[in-house]
């Protein structure tokens, strides 16, 4: 939801970094990416929390 | 040498903590060692959830309302006024109505959220909500001229103030249409960002079996991007587009621009760390409530729990002591889903919730809160 809110005031082509340590992010996040027809690069997953890369398209 | 506690915001965190401060530091108030400043805008507590019930004629706005000086310890000295800067290198405060800064040695920022629909296009003009006094009244008049057509109810911000709130809506809308015997002329839709009805998984595997049962249609992944008043239509950023005749929606949320400027943390929200609620980026700086950046709802409840957390630590550091107090993600919610019957959930940042069944005895608690939370305000309950 957080991402979803910076995306909304985010220019086309800019990359917006998501850290989250809800495990329900690496479902829901790239679902919604896919959804939007946003890019999601990468996801960086640690051991207390991951890291998402999500493009605006 | 006077120790100067501020802060800003007297809402349920600010005024809960400065009740808190005035009991746990009784005695060095009393011998000057410390004071205990509150600064609000305004000269009365407006306690939000009363507008839920607003739209329905349940309750009026003025039942949210009392003055901030009735509830708070004489021995704190509450200023109305309004924050105009924040500089944590000197540790000072400007206040529009006031020539001298204000100085501190502990700050705790409860400064709320506020409303921005003017980020939406066409949501001020086409949107209503229950999210703010003069809107809920609006919206009451629009709901009993509403007989029939389609009412959508659409999470347009997140994060924003009680997550729950958007669900307890349809619920009690679909049953106060029922009542009146219009539910048959109206169709009612939820949309919600994600890809379920609410962020909190558990609750959303709650309520989607609830809204089904009650004929309530769930448009999911729907972010509104604008909104066409003239035609009345919404359109998301996932490229739908959903007609409706009544559109209520919950706005965008910001926290006051003040901490952004200040390097606090970003859209009026400060950074911190969400054990301690200490801020990230400044020393002797707390943040409490919707203020504080904790991943956890905006609700009273939460707000109540921390203000307990930053009394105690304060107070530690007043004394000399190593504080040792800690949140632990405590959020407690009553859920109603109708006119007459509520949820409760309680979860922390461990344990997730489990939405107890709904009933009459939950909705009856939850209406003896809201007229009990004065007491809460008070810091008694």
């Amino acid at each position: 939801m957080d991402l979803i809110g910076e995306m909304r005031s985010a220019d086309a082509g800019t990359v917006v970094e998501l850290l989250s340590d809800a495990p329900q992010s690496l479902t829901d996040v790239p679902e919604w990416a896919d959804e939007a027809g946003n890019d999601l690069l990468a996801v960086d997953e640690s051991d207390d929390h991951n890291a998402f890369y999500v493009e605006k398209s | 040498m006077t120790d100067h506690i501020v802060i800003v915001g007297g809402g349920t965190g600010g005024s809960v903590l400065a009740n808190d401060l005035s009991d746990r530091l009784d005695s060095e108030l009393e011998s000057g060692d410390v004071a205990v400043t509150l600064i609000n805008d305004g000269s009365d507590q407006v306690y939000k959830p009363v507008w839920l019930y607003v739209p329905f004629g349940k309750r009026e706005p003025d039942d949210g309302r009392r003055p901030l000086a009735d509830l708070v310890d004489d021995a704190v000295d509450v200023r109305n006024d309004r924050l105009t800067d924040i500089d944590t290198d000197s540790q000072r405060l400007q206040l529009r109505d006031s020539v001298e800064d204000v100085s501190y040695d502990h700050l705790v920022l409860a400064t709320g959220s506020t409303l921005a629909p003017e980020e939406i296009p066409g949501l001020v003009e086409g949107g209503h909500n229950y999210y703010s006094e003069d809107g809920a009244t609006t919206l009451r008049e629009e709901l009993l001229d509403f007989s029939e057509g389609h009412l959508v109810l659409s999470v347009v911000g997140s994060p924003h103030m009680c997550p729950a709130a958007p669900l307890e809506f349809v619920f009690m809308a679909d049953d106060w249409f029922r009542e009146r015997g219009l539910r048959e002329d109206i169709e009612i839709t939820y949309t919600y960002p994600i890809q379920r009805v609410h962020g909190n998984a558990h609750i959303a595997e709650w309520a989607a079996p609830l809204m089904e049962e009650r004929n309530i249609n769930r448009e999911t992944f729907f972010n509104a991007e604008s909104i066409d008043p003239d035609a009345q239509t919404v359109s998301s950023m996932e490229g739908s587009e959903l007609d409706y005749d009544l559109l209520v929606t919950v706005p965008p949320h910001r926290g006051i621009d003040l901490i952004g400027d200040a390097g606090l943390g970003d859209d009026g929200w400060v950074d911190v760390d969400r054990h301690t609620l200490e801020a990230d980026a400044a020393t002797s700086v707390y943040a409490l409530g919707d203020a504080a950046a904790t991943g956890v709802p905006k609700a009273g409840s939460v707000a109540h729990y921390q203000a307990g957390v930053v009394g105690q630590r304060i107070a530690s550091e007043v004394r000399g002591q190593v504080p040792t107090a800690t949140y632990d993600g405590k959020t407690i919610c009553f859920i109603e889903t109708g006119m007459d019957a509520a949820s409760f959930v309680e979860f922390d940042y461990e344990n997730p919730p489990s939405p107890a069944p709904p009933s009459k005895k939950l909705h009856w608690a939850k209406l003896a809160y809201n007229e009990s939370y004065w007491l809460t305000a008070r810091g008694l309950v």
